[in-house]
């Protein structure tokens, strides 16, 4: 419960800090996304089923800041969420290359799926160049941002770990 | 382990079937006002917004450092750019008094009284943040439908054209900047009066289609809104300066490049025009 409720906070954080700072950190025309940073790190961390509720939520509670289809969002970060999940047993490094890399990746599949999924819906379909600009620098700024968030979510998720009761 | 990742394929399973509904749910909602999506995007914008104004406050400073540094390069452009135009707008002002002087003389001959849209009622409001995409260009003001906001409204700042309200919210509303791709809006150049359609680039410059090829365009010259979009902006907002000049491919229309006057990376105070908007029919 107490969890649920860190994971849920650690969300809506990531949410204010995406349109009050990291909104107006637009280079090149293109800000990070805190809030898929803090998504691919559960799953990462938690595994799948965790990762693709936090994905399901935190897409869902972006969906209705913005003026889009409610949803598309929600389920491009769900099917990373859970796509990296899945992913994070097979992978027996602990280094940050392997936070860096899920976050780099997961950023190009969310980002062009939010993409792919707007255009199949005939909403707001950017240029080629515009929808690669935006898919790839994302995924530039989120892994920059990889050394400052991961280490302090795994905290976070290490420290509710520990008080966890385990049954036999 | 089996038993696991059938668990986790039947929480993805759920949470499909949610999203199926949560976006069937929009589709069916459409533009209108009414429906639980509605209802709920009030509901977070209300509990959103009140935390973004008081996190807005205290990181603004920061945000505002950092975004100059990692904008260094186009600052420096758009300060020597500014100083000429200081230059050209100082020698233009001195004839100011003269102009307005003969416009008044010339309305009173012909009995034309244009409106005004400086002289509507005004609403000031704050910017408390930005959309959280990267494929809108949306603000959040701290002034809602409860201070008499409603969707369709123009937004201006002392500069100019800044958008139009797409949300209004209890205390707070949402506007669609005029840079975003979404927006146009009916535009007319101040020498000819010829009339066309800009439509928003991002951060890159307005887009002015559709003018007439004979049409000869002055770099610098500016444009301001025609005032023929149903009502939605009163005429002669400032939108922008023309920065350059290209003909479209069909030859049957020239299309400019203009520069909007309102800086939208430093957006802060904003009024809401309360007198403009969709005429209801």
């Amino acid at each position: 419960m107490r969890r649920g409720a860190l994971f849920a906070l650690t969300l809506l954080t990531a949410v204010l800090l995406q349109t009050t700072v990291f909104a107006k950190l637009r280079i090149l025309d293109v800000s990070p996304d805190l809030l898929l940073v803090v998504v691919i790190s559960f799953a990462l961390l938690e595994g799948p089923t965790i990762g693709s509720v936090l994905g399901f939520s935190g897409g869902f509670m972006r969906d209705l800041l913005l003026d889009a289809p409610t949803g598309l969002t929600g389920l491009s970060y769900l099917l990373v969420g859970y796509m990296i999940g899945v992913a994070r047993p097979y992978i027996s490094s602990t280094t940050i290359f392997v936070p860096l890399t899920g976050i780099f990746a997961g950023t190009i599949v969310a980002t062009g799926l939010y993409e792919l999924f707007q255009a199949l819906l005939g909403e707001r379909t950017p240029s080629l160049s515009r929808a690669l600009q935006v898919v790839l620098l994302t995924a530039v700024y989120n892994a920059l941002l990889v050394p400052f968030i991961y280490p302090l979510l795994r905290r976070i998720v290490n420290f509710y770990r520990a008080e966890k009761v385990y049954q036999w | 382990m089996y038993r696991r990742s059938g668990r986790h394929r039947l929480a993805l399973a759920a949470l499909l079937a949610a999203t199926a509904t949560v976006v069937t749910l929009d589709f069916r909602q459409g533009q209108g006002q009414g429906g639980p999506l509605h209802w709920l995007e009030n509901a977070a914008v209300s509990i959103v917004a009140p935390l973004q104004d008081g996190i807005g406050q205290v990181f603004r400073p920061a945000g505002d450092f950092v975004s100059d540094v990692a904008n260094f390069g186009s600052i420096k452009d758009q300060n020597e750019q500014l100083r000429a135009q200081i230059e050209q707008l100082n020698s233009q002002q001195r004839r100011i008094p003269e102009v307005l002087r003969e416009n008044e003389r010339l309305k009173g001959l012909l009995g034309i009284q244009e409106a005004d849209w400086t002289q509507g009622q005004m609403l000031a409001a704050r910017v408390i943040a930005n959309g959280p995409s990267n494929y809108e260009w949306t603000s959040y003001l701290n002034k809602g439908s409860s201070d008499g906001i409603r969707e369709g409204m123009a937004v201006v700042s002392a500069q100019g054209l800044v958008g139009r309200i797409i949300f209004a919210g209890g205390d707070y509303s949402k506007v669609l900047l005029a840079i975003d791709p979404q927006h146009a809006v009916g535009a007319r150049l101040t020498s000819s009066s010829e009339t066309g359609v800009m439509s928003g680039r991002g951060l890159s410059d307005l887009s002015f289609e559709f003018i007439d090829p004979e049409v000869e365009i002055a770099d610098g010259e500016t444009v301001v809104t025609s005032g023929y979009d149903k009502g939605v902006y009163p005429p002669g907002i400032p939108i922008g300066r023309v920065n350059d000049v290209r003909e479209a491919p069909d030859a049957l229309s020239q299309t400019a490049l203009v520069t909007p006057v309102v800086d939208f990376s430093k957006l802060d105070t904003v009024l809401v025009l309360l007198d403009s908007g969709p005429i209801e029919e």
